[in-house]
């Protein structure tokens, strides 16, 4: 792997990693107040 | 009185475990077939000191988790744990006489397990041998300490025996990564000096355990 | 979660990836300088993973104490974000490992191993919870379980940092102090992301909580 691809697999696990939990709190939210 | 006392569950537990001697049978049997795999596995392996300490603590400690298991399983079905809870005995007490019980139990497999690796191990017998007991009383000790009060906790939770090794496996990794690598520095009879570490670790480890279980015991059990 | 504390975190952590990202300077003696930068959220990752594992103790020990819901909601809560970052930590940190050194052993390093552990111990943790299903017990032995992990860890950084020969730990100790002051600023950024998540968190498994008993205040 070269710097840069590294660089983007590094930062994608931050990113996405992130933007999973956020997704996560989200639906937990929409299940818990529907009830 | 308190000394007395804890005594007393742990001279009960080890004279059950050795009248029902059928139980002692797998927990002994696990521990064995762990080491013969072991040795049979690595048959062509140069290295023989860290296939030998690897398996070995690998088969104390599954043979351990076993008898702990057991240890809170069995008196919870057989309804006793409520009765021992109403004794006059602190419960603090009671979990110690637990770890007295695992500990003996630990300690005896491990006492058949050593000398096969010297008899068909292929292993020479160390000059420093009593150092490789006192590696494997402190760690059978450890496994006991913390074996016994996750096993109190799995046993008020379903599924509890596949939930014990998933407790333990976190928990016992300081334990088990200082026993092997003591074990290793001993079976070679390198100095003191090499695998004082570890013993420090070892004791840092059976004291930090014991007393906080000894503190959390009652809030693990009771209402 | 609070408004204030999500649109700080938001500006935080945009403040952040533009100074780390844009700003903060080339470093040197690094043989792959671009990949180095994700150290600014590597260190912070496993920074707030740890934070986390000790806020679950300590709330775990005001558990036992109060017998509440609340503890027990940020207990849970701080744990699952303690999840997320260490596993964040964890595979940034492997990534980063192996584009820098050659012949890196992630097995030799000791801060691999204990992150490795505390992962174990977290998900040991939901784990025990999921096999309780009355409520007070839950609390009062997701407690007890995570006082006990909080041994566990530090027991496993010694132990392992005692028998790891050679030892690639120090591997990433080399930070110019000129960059020190990034990596500070992500330190603090991340510090504020977790409380931002666990306020959202806490709430949600404080109402989840209440939802299961509707009678406790």
């Amino acid at each position: 792997m070269d710097d840069v691809t590294s660089f983007v697999v590094s930062f994608g696990i931050v990113a996405l990693g992130l933007a999973g939990y956020l997704a996560r709190l989200w639906l937990l939210a929409r299940r818990l107040k529907s009830r | 009185m308190s000394a007395l006392a804890w005594w007393r569950v742990a001279a009960k537990d080890a004279r059950l475990e050795l009248r029902a001697r059928e139980a002692l049978q797998p927990i002994l049997l696990t521990g064995i077939l762990v080491v013969v795999v072991g040795l049979l596995a690595f048959h062509d392996v140069e290295e023989r000191l860290p296939v030998a300490a690897a398996t070995l603590w690998i088969g104390l400690a599954f043979a351990g988790s076993l008898g702990l298991a057991r240890a809170f399983g069995a008196e919870k079905d057989r309804g006793t744990i409520d009765t021992l809870l109403t004794l006059p005995v602190a419960r603090g007490h009671l979990y110690v006489g637990k770890v007295a019980s695992s500990f003996l139990t630990i300690l005896v497999v491990a006492l058949v397990l050593v000398p096969l690796y010297f008899a068909v191990g292929g292993l020479a017998l160390p000059a420093s041998w009593p150092a490789l007991l006192l590696l494997v009383a402190l760690g059978a000790l450890g496994l006991a300490a913390t074996g016994a009060m996750l096993s109190l906790l799995a046993a008020q939770a379903r599924s509890r025996d596949a939930l014990l090794p998933v407790l333990l496996a976190p928990l016992v990794v300081p334990l088990l990564l200082a026993a092997i690598h003591g074990t290793m520095d001993v079976l070679a009879d390198l100095p003191f000096a090499e695998w004082r570490p570890e013993l420090l670790i070892l004791v840092g480890y059976d004291i930090s355990f014991l007393a906080a279980s000894t503190l959390l015991f009652e809030a693990a059990t009771g209402a | 979660m609070r408004r204030w504390l999500a649109w700080m975190a938001l500006f935080a952590l945009g403040a952040d990836v533009f100074l780390t990202l844009v700003m903060a300077p080339r470093a040197a003696n690094f043989s792959a300088p671009l990949t180095q930068r994700i150290f600014y959220y590597h260190v912070p990752a496993a920074w707030v993973a740890y934070l986390a594992f000790g806020v679950t103790a300590v709330a775990g020990l005001v558990q036992l104490k109060r017998r509440d819901i609340t503890s027990d909601a940020i207990a849970l809560a701080s744990a699952e974000i303690g999840t997320l970052f260490s596993l964040i930590a964890l595979f940034t940190g492997l990534v980063w490992a192996r584009q820098e050194f050659v012949g890196y052993d992630p097995l030799r390093d000791a801060k691999v191993v204990t992150l490795a552990v505390l992962i174990l111990a977290y998900l040991a943790y939901f784990a025990l919870r999921r096999a309780i299903e009355e409520p007070a017990r839950r609390r009062r032995l997701a407690a007890v379980f995570g006082l006990l992990a909080a041994l566990g860890v530090p027991l496993s950084y010694l132990a392992s940092q005692a028998s790891i020969h050679p030892d690639f730990t120090r591997a990433d100790e080399s930070l110019d102090p000129a960059l020190a002051r990034y990596l500070l600023f992500s330190l603090g950024a991340f510090t504020i992301l977790y409380a931002a998540l666990l306020d959202a968190r806490a709430r949600l498994a404080l109402l989840e909580a209440r939802q299961e008993e509707p009678w406790t205040t």
